[in-house]
């Protein structure tokens, strides 16, 4: 039985979708009785869950546990697919692709990082990571829990549909037993920067604690108690679904285009199909077609007041990556920790905005770098990409790499060493030096070893199934053990 | 393979010698020349006696020996440092090597701890950590190797003679082909274009030239500072200690596997035993004491016979402005001085040779290995400051003008806002770079009486019986394991038995 030492924070979670579902369950799971869920918002899709891209990378597997999403379910309950990363055709020019894969931390060589032996390889980065070269070969099977297995290194996230996930976890009994509202629209009523009460469309006045605000780029609540959006630029996206021609693979696939980029994304039984574009250049994107006009940027301060902004409320980055639901990811395991009492949070609205501006800083770089390069279409959406100021971390990433290979860090980013280290080489940048310790290694031990990481990936690789049917195997074997249930 | 350089390193104590071994390790093949000068004249100042975990990694990078580096510097096993009489007059604590209690899927140990004090009376949180109960006892023994399991997740680090460690490190670098140029630097020679130190006369007129110039000469930075005119960030309006008297003393029994640290009116003396001695020495601000009242209260606070005659350091806490300017890098002291309360100078040398070797120049200098090298190492000597100052203002003390300076004191903003997420909520404001994790700002905070109001809200969904349950189920196992533990002295002795000779010949 829980025991709280005190009355139970009252949290009005506001809007609805992926966001607002994902937040009630792990709210409801984290804090038990200390705290008291009211949900406002119907039970629905939000249309801007596109923005999320229909990617959720290795960081989303824990939290997805955390509350109750364990694979049996995501995969029975939803058209899940497995994810070993993000493959970007003709990025930044026709002709180099890469894959922006998943990776746990790569072993050094000989004492050196792994990446300085390959300054002056053609090949990159890729034939070297075990998830990529797998991805790229279409192929999958789980990493082994064995640490010595070659495949224990690849890392794999999933390919989700917001949708489907909104559903899902509005059927989760901690989620239904919260005390609901089936109301979109509601009067936010304000008084000294703090919101009393959420007055809805039939009159009712509902009130709470702390208020949560997951109504995505609408930012209803946070936007009343004045929440600050730092707007970066203005974007449209046209989502559809296609139909499988082909078996999926166990990756993205964003192609660059002249209007922006397209996002295919294997799903169990579709494609799902996101168009990023310029909205200058929506006639060559989509014709006359219904798009999204949102603006990327973040607001400065998450929690203002009483109110919290999660998800796209908070932030809005490219859908380039899993950025946009690790940051989700991080907010909200943010806001359980950090559940503050009802009469002072000065403290935790403090720590949770440091946060919020490490992470959406940090995450932006990532996205940002992206953007990096010379070779990039002469085009509006391409200019205005690389057009904004490189901010000074970015700067000594870039600079530090180009010198001699150096992966700058900071303080918990949301993208690791390994995850640069990969773009970095997929898009085609090389270390004009290396480190020096390189060379303290005779060349035909770099080749040796170099060689041996190549062999052990391709003939790992040989032997994992394709995709698709590790996915259908994965499926009957759930199916048949009831698992999607349990 | 890329052109490599030459180096000179100036000055033989600790600093230099670790300096000149790594390199000497660490270049082996590409034969990267390697001149130390030092001068037996010159004294060293033999930083640090007290080490933290790290230090292994060092030694086993270059390839040492364990039991013949403890052997040939007197070493001592270390599990932490007492604080006594920090928080009030009376009070102890020890700031272990490792984490409190066991991991746990959702909450932190110690959040546990804290929602248990409201409901129940429980043992103080030392009595959760292995490595603080084993080294109350007087115990030690290597941790295993499961770091999930109490008794194996811990660190340990040394106590020795930072004096013998640089002459056993000597030995160790000119095996691996260091040149050793006895001499006293008296002229350095700048290129009038470039401004780089392009060579260093020596009293006997000899002429030493280098690429790159490791200024290891103590307080004096002769290169860094009396050559380059780099310039000092001066920390002392934060931590004022400014000078030290230092005096070792006979051994009082066994030694400890712990290194003391007790506050006084005007600074804090520390305890450091070793096989054959016990170090000590008092560290004060002049301000608030003479150096006379500073010498009566280290020998007033001895525990035993002193065996040499006091010795007196001059310090200013603070930073080089650039750790590495033109081609010269500061290591050690001439780069920047930490008061050694938390036993951070070798520490911090060992961080410069580190980011050195990573950044190590080819061909030529350039500025963007010299920049990171400065970021790299502002970062680090920042956040060991906050945590240094933390010792000094989270107390109940003013019985000295000392104690009421720091409470008067306007902290930064980083430390302040760390301190007050730790009384709202047991919260430890993380991040990812730096050397003392969230346990080590525990063990200071709740050390020093800093007592949380609240504590994190999924500690209240564990049931009060289990969580009671839990929490004595660890202590028990603790104790249990520390009780099984030998006598530190005893596994000293044992361990160090048959000890084998260091590979090469040590001065």
């Amino acid at each position: 039985m829980d025991q709280p030492s005190k009355k139970p924070l009252r949290v009005l979670i506001f809007g609805r979708g992926m966001t607002a579902e994902l937040t009630a369950a792990a709210l409801a799971v984290g804090l038990g009785s200390a705290a008291t869920c009211i949900r406002v918002g119907s039970v629905a899709p939000a249309p801007d869950d596109i923005l999320f891209g229909n990617a959720a990378g290795p960081s989303a597997y824990d939290f997805f546990q955390s509350i109750g999403l364990t694979e049996p379910r995501l995969f029975l309950g939803a058209p899940t697919s497995f994810s070993f990363g993000t493959k970007f055709e003709d990025w930044p020019a026709p002709g180099r692709s890469w894959l922006q894969s998943f990776q746990a931390p790569i072993e050094t060589l000989f004492g050196v990082p792994f990446h300085q032996f390959l300054r002056e390889r053609s090949e990159g980065l890729s034939p070297y990571l075990i998830a990529a070269a797998a991805a790229e070969a279409g192929k999958f099977a789980h990493p082994p829990e064995e640490q010595g297995h070659p495949l224990a290194k690849a890392e794999y996230g999933h390919h989700i549909s917001p949708e489907a996930l909104t559903a899902l976890v509005g059927r989760h009994p901690a989620v239904t037993a919260q005390e609901r509202y089936l109301s979109d629209g509601a009067e936010v009523l304000v008084e000294d920067g703090e919101i009393k009460g959420l007055k809805l469309v039939d009159g009712r006045t509902v009130e709470a604690d702390l208020y949560v605000d997951c109504s995505g780029t609408e930012r209803k609540l946070a936007s009343a108690v004045g929440a600050r959006f730092s707007a970066a630029r203005t974007l449209a996206a046209a989502h559809s679904q296609a139909a499988l021609t082909s078996p999926p693979p166990a990756y993205r696939t964003v192609s660059l285009q002249s209007f922006g980029y397209d996002i295919d994304t294997p799903l169990q039984d579709r494609i799902s199909k996101l168009r990023v574009f310029h909205p200058d250049q929506k006639q060559e994107a989509v014709g006359d077609e219904e798009a999204l006009t949102f603006e990327t940027g973040h607001v400065e301060e998450a929690w203002v007041g009483n109110c919290v902004a999660i998800g796209l409320a908070s932030a809005v980055l490219e859908p380039l990556t899993p950025a946009p639901m690790m940051l989700l990811e991080r907010a909200v395991q943010r806001l359980v920790e950090l559940a503050p009492d009802a009469d002072d949070m000065s403290v935790e609205r403090r720590e949770f905005n440091r946060l919020h501006a490490n992470d959406t800083k940090n995450a932006s770089l990532f996205t940002r770098a992206l953007f990096v390069g010379d070779d990039f279409p002469d085009t509006p959406f391409w200019a205005e990409a690389q057009g904004s100021d490189i901010p000074s971390e970015l700067d000594r990433k870039l600079k530090q790499f180009a010198s001699r290979g150096v992966l700058v860090q900071y303080d918990h980013e949301p993208f690791d060493a390994e995850d640069w280290a990969v773009q970095h080489f997929g898009i085609g940048r090389r270390p004009s030096r290396h480190d020096a310790q390189v060379d303290q290694v005779p060349t035909d031990d770099i080749d040796r070893a170099l060689t041996s990481v190549r062999t052990t990936v391709d003939r790992v690789v040989a032997a994992m199934p394709p995709h698709h049917v590790y996915l259908t195997k994965f499926k009957d074997y759930l199916t048949r053990k009831n698992l999607g249930q349990s | 393979m890329q052109q490599s350089q030459s180096v000179c390193v100036l000055g033989g104590g600790t600093a230099g010698w670790m300096t000149a071994a790594a390199l000497a390790n660490k270049f082996q093949r590409s034969a990267v020349p390697v001149t130390l000068i030092e001068s037996e004249q010159i004294g060293t100042v033999g930083v640090g006696e007290a080490t933290l975990p790290h230090i292994r990694f060092f030694n086993q990078a270059l390839g040492i020996d364990e039991r013949a580096f403890m052997r040939e510097t007197n070493a001592t096993f270390k599990l932490g440092i007492e604080f006594c009489d920090w928080g009030a007059l009376g009070d102890r604590y020890i700031h272990p090597f490792g984490d409190y209690g066991l991991p746990t899927p959702d909450n932190d140990f110690h959040q546990l701890w804290l929602r248990a004090g409201k409901v129940s009376k429980v043992s103080r949180l030392d009595d959760y950590s292995y490595p603080i109960v084993a080294a109350e006892a007087g115990r030690f023994r290597i941790p295993g190797e499961n770091p999930d399991q109490i008794g194996s997740n811990f660190g340990y680090a040394y106590q020795f003679d930072s004096n013998l460690f640089a002459k056993f490190l000597r030995g160790y670098a000119e095996s691996a082909g260091v040149e050793r140029q006895e001499g006293k630097v008296v002229d350095v020679a700048v290129d009038p274009e470039s401004g780089h130190v392009r060579s260093v006369t020596l009293d006997d007129g000899r002429t030493i030239e280098a690429d790159l110039f490791v200024d290891c000469s103590g307080f004096r930075g002769i290169l860094i500072e009396q050559t380059l005119k780099t310039g000092y960030d001066d920390w002392s309006n934060w931590l004022p200690c400014n000078r030290a008297v230092a005096v070792p003393t006979e051994l009082n029994g066994k030694p400890l596997p712990f290194t003391r640290a007790t506050a006084k009116t005007a600074g804090w003396q520390w305890r450091i035993p070793l096989q054959h001695r016990t170090g000590n020495g008092h560290v004060y601000c002049s301000d608030f004491a003479t150096d006379d009242e500073a010498l009566k209260t280290l020998m007033d606070g001895l525990d035993a016979r002193a065996i040499a005659e006091p010795r007196q350091l001059f310090f200013t806490t603070g930073r080089r402005k650039k750790f590495w300017n033109k081609n010269v890098v500061s290591i050690g002291l001439s780069g920047g001085f930490l008061e050694p309360l938390e036993s951070t100078s070798i520490h911090l040398i060992q961080e410069g040779i580190t980011n050195l070797i990573e950044l190590f120049p080819t061909g030529e200098l350039e500025p963007y290995d010299i920049d990171e090298y400065n970021e790299r190492m502002g970062l680090n000597f920042e956040r060991v400051r906050d945590f240094l100052l933390l010792h000094y203002v989270a107390t109940q003390r003013d019985d000295s003008e000392m104690w009421r300076h720091f409470r008067n004191l306007t902290l930064p903003d980083s430390l302040q806002e760390k301190i007050d997420a730790w009384l709202t909520r047991g919260y430890v404001l993380p991040y990812e770079f730096g050397v003392f994790l969230p346990p080590s700002w525990i063990a200071v905070m709740l050390g020093q009486n800093l007592e949380p109001k609240n504590h994190d809200k999924r500690a209240d969904r564990i049931p009060e019986a289990d969580l009671l349950r839990y929490l004595e189920d660890i202590r028990a196992k603790t104790a249990k394991e520390a009780e099984a533990t030998p006598v530190h002295a005893d596994f000293l002795e044992r361990y160090l038995a048959d000890a084998p000779q260091a590979a090469w010949r040590t001065t």
